[in-house]
């Protein structure tokens, strides 16, 4: 698709990575599902990128996808140059054990060894790179737990003697042990309290600049990236609805599910321009539309979004491409120039304003003639 | 078997048919709008066969149809004080003081068969891993049916129709079709509902939340506030909500209640807590959630940890991380003193506390 844009990445540095059209099947014959479509992404050197989307949406396979832990279906992996999805398992396997990429998971009791001291788990992926000298492994030890924030009063205790904030800085510790240039972390934050959570997000911020670390985070709390990503990708039902600068897309949101979750997130200051309601169809405005365009819309080429969209028409009964949006920005929907208008018309409790409610329906139709 | 007084029509689901037989009602309902409904006076509660105090002196009271918000970091204390009012402690904890009332009536000696009839009548109670208390190979409508007619009596037929309206009144879409869905079948948010539907079948007067919106996507989170929401506005629901995310609490409750190393230090109208916050470690909690907040800010961290359960401290327990502890707060035990209209603060330094958070505001 020529009208479909590349994925940006900060001006005059060549990517990290870059993942181009990647589509990931999962499960086989009957029981296979797509879980991927069409993913275009890159990330810059010193980069941190938030990737977000809900529970399903594909976040975690295109880590492991990059990771080089699942095969796409099709498109392709490039790290550092090279084509990570075409290397053979032998290669593949040297390009994992020199440890330039590096994952770090979301809940460190079940992803660390319970039987493995701190030392061991940190000096793991040292070892895997060749270093046989146990002197130069300690050194590279201390010097990641150092990284983190620890001392070495830690290694001899096992995951289960540490404190959550503790466990998930051993988690990083074990990552940067191998000095790794892009560090993607899944759901780093999540299983920790709002404190340990800044701390952690604090420390990320702080080893981009010393270590000059590309990271990627993946969340599914939007405002909990505010404070560190560079760049937000929004991904829904396997497709990347919306991806640009971080403070541009919280400022004004292109597509209806980023707005959806930024009205959703809870707030201590109730200071929401929209609410949920204003953003989905309720049941009975679904029974409203006309019968065809509403088949369409549960179809199988319907935008990924179409089945919970208040501003679906029959257009959105075909997936719309990622499409340039300003400066950065990248958009995957039909009506992204409209539907900030029409969301401000309908009621907060989710009903239209009445003498909105024939404009609406005239816009539904017109878009069904069209 | 006094059965009239156990639904009031005001208490019922809109569109919802009297239940036909109800439970056997030895506690009345109490008149919404009084005294509390349930309430706590002075708990401790020990853990590990008496060898930590995890709950010291909580107080706390619930009035019909209020939503309280119970916050806190983990290990506080929020969760161990819930199951306390639900009578499901764990074994080895014990509630070595205090007393528990709910409507009037001594929770503390409650028998085995007065907690059966509490169960699902007067209280229900939905967690944060709703897939670990359904039966993953029973349809998620019979184990609806079933508590229907073992709490109510119902025949299988009229349990049947019941659970369908109650599925519908919590917002599941074709409930006939939920019904006969096993648990893999449904997604998070639907499986939360379900346990909605189940814990308010037998009408409650009181329902637990205990991090039950936690594990959800956070479109998802917002529309199950929104059922509570609506549960309390149209059957008179009284809903104690424990979270450790203080912006969902203050996007929920009319009360809330800040716990801290197993003691409350600071309650009183949520928005006034958020307004006006006088505890120190409030004050840090509300600066540490950004949650909800979509501008680019410092992090903030809260310097410190807190002390291990059970820990022994002359004084204030928050006193080793507060910015503004004294030589005062560390000499005896801090009582709670009232700062305000139903808001009271565990802290000696409160009007300072107050001062310098004006100062930091401004």
């Amino acid at each position: 698709m020529s009208a479909t844009a590349s994925a940006p990445s900060l001006p005059g540095t060549a990517p990290l990575l870059e993942v181009e059209s990647l589509d990931v099947v999962l499960g086989r014959g009957w029981r296979a599902t797509q879980v991927l479509s069409g993913v275009d992404l890159a990330i810059g050197p010193g980069e941190i990128v938030g990737l977000v989307g809900e529970t399903g949406s594909g976040k975690t396979t295109l880590a492991r996808t990059v990771a080089g832990l699942v095969d796409p279906a099709a498109g392709q992996v490039v790290f550092e140059g090279a084509t990570l999805s075409a290397l053979r398992r032998g290669a593949r396997r040297a390009e994992r054990r020199r440890g330039h990429l590096q994952l770090v998971f979301q809940d460190p009791l079940r992803s660390l060894d319970p039987e493995m001291t701190v030392h061991d788990i940190v000096a793991e992926g040292v070892r895997l790179q060749g270093e046989t000298d146990r002197a130069e492994i300690r050194r590279r030890v201390l010097t990641a737990l150092g990284q983190v924030g620890l001392d070495d009063s830690v290694l001899p205790r096992t995951p289960g003697q540490i404190s959550g904030g503790q466990r998930q800085r051993v988690s990083i510790a074990r990552a940067l042990a191998t000095e790794p240039r892009l560090l993607i972390c899944d759901e780093p934050v999540s299983a920790l309290d709002a404190s340990n959570r800044n701390y952690i997000l604090r420390l990320l911020e702080q080893l981009r600049t010393s270590l000059r670390l590309s990271i990627v985070i993946i969340s599914h709390d939007l405002s909990s990236l505010a404070g560190i990503a560079d760049r937000v990708v929004v991904l829904y039902r396997g497709r990347i609805v919306e991806d640009g600068p971080v403070d541009q897309v919280f400022a004004a949101p292109e597509h209806p599910y980023t707005a959806l979750l930024m009205a959703s997130a809870p707030s201590v200051r109730h200071d929401r321009e929209l609410t949920p309601r204003q953003l989905t169809r309720t049941v009975a405005e679904a029974g409203a539309l006309p019968e065809a365009v509403l088949e369409g819309l549960g179809g199988p080429d319907a935008c990924v979004f179409a089945t919970r969209c208040a501003f679906a028409a029959a257009a959105c009964a075909v997936q719309p491409p990622l499409v340039t949006a300003g400066d950065h920005r990248r958009v995957a929907c039909h009506r992204h120039s409209e539907w900030l208008t029409l969301a401000r018309s309908r009621g907060a409790d989710g009903r239209l304003a009445h003498d909105q409610l024939s404009a609406d329906a005239q816009l539904t139709t017109e878009g069904q003639l069209r | 078997m006094t059965i009239d007084n156990l639904k009031s029509p005001d208490l019922a689901v809109p569109g919802l048919p009297p239940t036909a037989g109800a439970a056997p009602g030895t506690i009345s309902r109490p008149a919404p709008g009084t005294s509390d409904l349930l309430s706590l006076d002075d708990l401790h509660i020990s853990v590990h066969h008496g060898a930590a105090t995890a709950i010291r002196g909580v107080s706390l009271g619930i009035r019909p149809g209020e939503i309280v918000g119970l916050v806190g970091e983990s290990g506080s204390g929020k969760t161990l004080t819930c199951r306390a009012a639900l009578g499901v402690l764990p074994a080895g904890v014990t509630i070595d003081h205090g007393s528990m009332t709910f409507a009037g009536h001594d929770l503390t000696t409650l028998s085995r068969r007065g907690w059966e009839e509490v169960h699902g009548s007067h209280m229900g109670a939905v967690f944060q891993d709703p897939a670990s208390y359904l039966n993953p190979t029973i349809a998620v409508g019979h184990q609806l049916a079933e508590v229907l007619r073992v709490k109510l009596g119902l025949s299988r037929r009229a349990a049947h129709q019941r659970s369908v309206e109650l599925f519908s009144a919590v917002g599941l879409h074709q409930p006939e079709h939920v019904f006969h869905q096993i648990q893999a079948e449904l997604s998070g948010g639907m499986l939360q509902r379900v346990m909605i539907a189940i814990a308010i079948s037998c009408d409650p007067e009181l329902l637990v939340a205990d991090e039950a919106t936690t594990a959800l996507d956070v479109t998802i989170q917002a529309e199950i506030i929104d059922l509570l929401r609506w549960l309390r506005d149209e059957r008179g629901l009284a809903v104690l909500f424990v979270s450790h995310d203080l912006a969902v609490v203050a996007e929920l409750c009319d009360r809330v209640v800040v716990f801290y190393a197993g003691e409350v230090v600071e309650s009183g109208p949520a928005a006034e807590i958020i307004e006006r916050p006088r505890h120190p470690y409030t004050q840090a909690l509300l600066e540490v959630a950004s949650v909800g907040d979509f501008r680019r800010r410092e992090l903030q961290v809260i310097a410190g940890q807190p002390p291990p359960v059970g820990a022994d401290i002359t004084g204030c327990r928050f006193a080793e991380r507060c910015p503004l502890a004294a030589d005062v707060c560390r000499t005896g035990p801090i009582a709670p003193v009232a700062v305000g209209e139903e808001h009271q603060v565990r802290c000696v330094r409160a009007q300072e506390a107050w001062s310098s958070g004006e100062l930091a505001a401004r």
